[in-house]
């Protein structure tokens, strides 16, 4: 992975995400969610920068709705 | 035979013996309810039996057969469908709290649609996992769904009903869904056949979804001819469902003798020779010697195929589920309640990298398809883990288990590959276990031909219950 391509959130980082996702989607997230929630921002970080770490084309268009 | 020898055998042997007036389809029904009413206290696999409905729908195959009429191929042969499925009469909980304060359903999925129309006769609905993010078949709200095999395991999941009650002997054949393992890991777990068909293959119109780019319904079954037989019923196109791509019906029950000695059979390598217990690998190797297959393949890139369906999934699940999350989460199983939650928070970027590498990927494995026929892959990294478990050990490391149970089935679902689940192989305590027999997409025929050698070999097989 280069230094371009995103990290793995650490924990301080998620709540940041959380607290302004939470105010854009309107969804407010429980006190007693907000460290598993926290957790699992986490862990989607990681396998996200295992993806995004992966040299993509121009051409490589995403697959929304797959036909297999 | 005895209609509890029946019971214990598969629809196939159910079917016949209505259509040969040995046995009625009323006192199958009966008889299979009774069962129910017996057994499902240890393995809590149902949560709603349609005793009414099975009852008058079997009165009407026995009816049929009296005139002299065809009741079609699933003659009185009971089955259930995993609660995310619409019943008509009854609210769809897709394994929630929040889901039985839905109305009743006014019809039934399409699924259900087609199998009735078969001649299949619904007794119910089966517990699983809420809302389907789940690989364990536990529910906070119903209870676990539990194995047949050892009461105190889980079922596997989400489709934990669906497992429980075919390897249990409940009914022969039961629907589930399978977005990243969901079929594959119960009928593992449980000792069951499981077919995930092609993507887009089968209609899902009635069956809430969870993560629609991945979601597919499908069939457990106690042999492969149930298998062929209920994909067989329930193929065809439907405009209910936008993902529903097949324009033709292409039965194949009749084809599963086939020569596969012309088939090019390999058995995966890399991602899917690393980090199983005991006994996982032995169950594919055992696999691929009765098949006289030594040849290996590489999955290029499979690990990360398995992080972008992660990212996926739990994108579009927080999305599908936003309203409820805004308005109930606290009504939600707390084991997905703070993934629903974290999923909604997480930034497009990921999500669509994450459907731009799965193009990538697909045409990679598609090239790899050019070379191959069948592939052989375990099905799950350990057999059925204790109820409650909550870590694994993978690699000599100790990680959560709910999100690593589906190591080896995600990265196939992930670009929608037809795969049969077979049962026959045990872990080194007794546990059953599965293997993966993966086509390229609607190559369906020739991962069923190959899981009926097996079958016939006697190395795929329903393993027995503990006495």
């Amino acid at each position: 992975m280069t230094e371009t391509t995103p990290k793995p959130l650490t924990e301080k980082e998620a709540e940041a995400l959380l607290d302004a996702a939470s105010r854009a989607l309107a969804l407010p997230v429980p006190e007693k969610c907000r460290a598993g929630t926290v957790t699992n921002i986490v862990a989607a970080s990681t396998a996200a920068a295992f993806v995004m770490g992966f040299p993509l084309g121009d051409t490589d268009e995403p697959a929304p709705v797959f036909r297999a | 035979m005895s209609i509890e020898a029946l019971l214990d055998g598969d629809g196939a042997v159910i079917a016949a013996a209505i259509r040969s007036r040995t046995v009625t389809a009323t006192a199958v029904a009966e008889a299979t309810l009774a069962r129910i009413a017996a057994r499902n206290p240890a393995l809590n696999a149902f949560t709603d039996v349609t005793a009414d409905r099975a009852l008058a729908a079997a009165r009407g195959v026995d009816a049929t057969i009296a005139v002299g009429g065809d009741p079609g191929p699933l003659a009185g042969v009971p089955y259930a469908v995993k609660n995310l499925f619409d019943v008509t009469g009854l609210p769809t909980r897709a394994g929630s709290r929040i889901g039985r304060d839905n109305p009743p359903a006014t019809e039934d999925a399409t699924a259900i649609t087609r199998l009735d129309a078969a001649g299949a006769v619904l007794v119910g609905a089966l517990n699983m996992g809420e809302y389907a993010y789940d690989f364990t078949g536990e529910n906070a709200h119903d209870g676990p769904s539990r194995n047949p095999h050892d009461v105190s395991r889980m079922a596997g999941g989400s489709s934990g009903g669906s497992g429980s009650a075919v390897g249990g002997r409940l009914v022969p054949f039961a629907l589930g869904s399978d977005t990243n393992g969901s079929i594959r890991v119960p009928a593992a777990f449980c000792g069951t056949f499981g077919l995930k068909p092609t993507y887009g293959r089968l209609s899902r119109a009635g069956a809430m979804l969870f993560a629609g780019s991945f979601d597919h319904v499908g069939p457990l079954a106690r042999s492969v001819a149930d298998l062929a037989a209920v994909y067989d019923a329930m193929q065809g196109p439907d405009a209910a469902d936008p993902v529903c791509a097949a324009s033709v019906v292409d039965p194949l029950s009749h084809r599963l003798g086939g020569d596969v000695s012309g088939l090019r059979i390999a058995v995966a390598a890399g991602h899917f020779r690393e980090n199983a217990a005991p006994g996982v690998l032995e169950a594919a190797d055992g696999a691929a010697a009765a098949l006289g297959v030594t040849r290996e393949v590489a999955i290029p890139e499979a690990a990360r195929a398995r992080a972008a369906a992660f990212v996926i999934t739990t994108i579009e699940g927080a999305q599908l589920h936003l309203p409820r999350l805004r308005a109930r989460a606290m009504d939600f199983d707390p084991a997905t309640r703070d993934r629903f939650l974290a999923g909604a928070m997480l930034p497009a970027g990921w999500y669509l990298a994450a459907q731009r590498f799965r193009a990538w990927y697909r045409t990679q494995v598609l090239a790899l398809f050019e070379t191959v026929d069948v592939i052989l892959a375990p099905a799950t990294p350990l057999p059925a883990p204790p109820i409650g478990g909550q870590t694994m050990t993978l690699g000599g490391a100790t990680v959560p288990l709910r999100p690593n149970i589906g190591l080896y089935t995600q990265p196939l679902s992930f670009i929608g590959l037809p795969v049969v689940c077979v049962p026959g192989a045990r872990g080194p305590d007794g546990l059953p276990l599965g293997v993966q027999v993966i086509a390229a997409p609607w190559a369906e025929e020739k991962a069923l031909m190959v899981a009926a050698v097996l079958e016939r070999s006697g190395l795929a097989h329903c393993p027995g219950l503990p006495a």
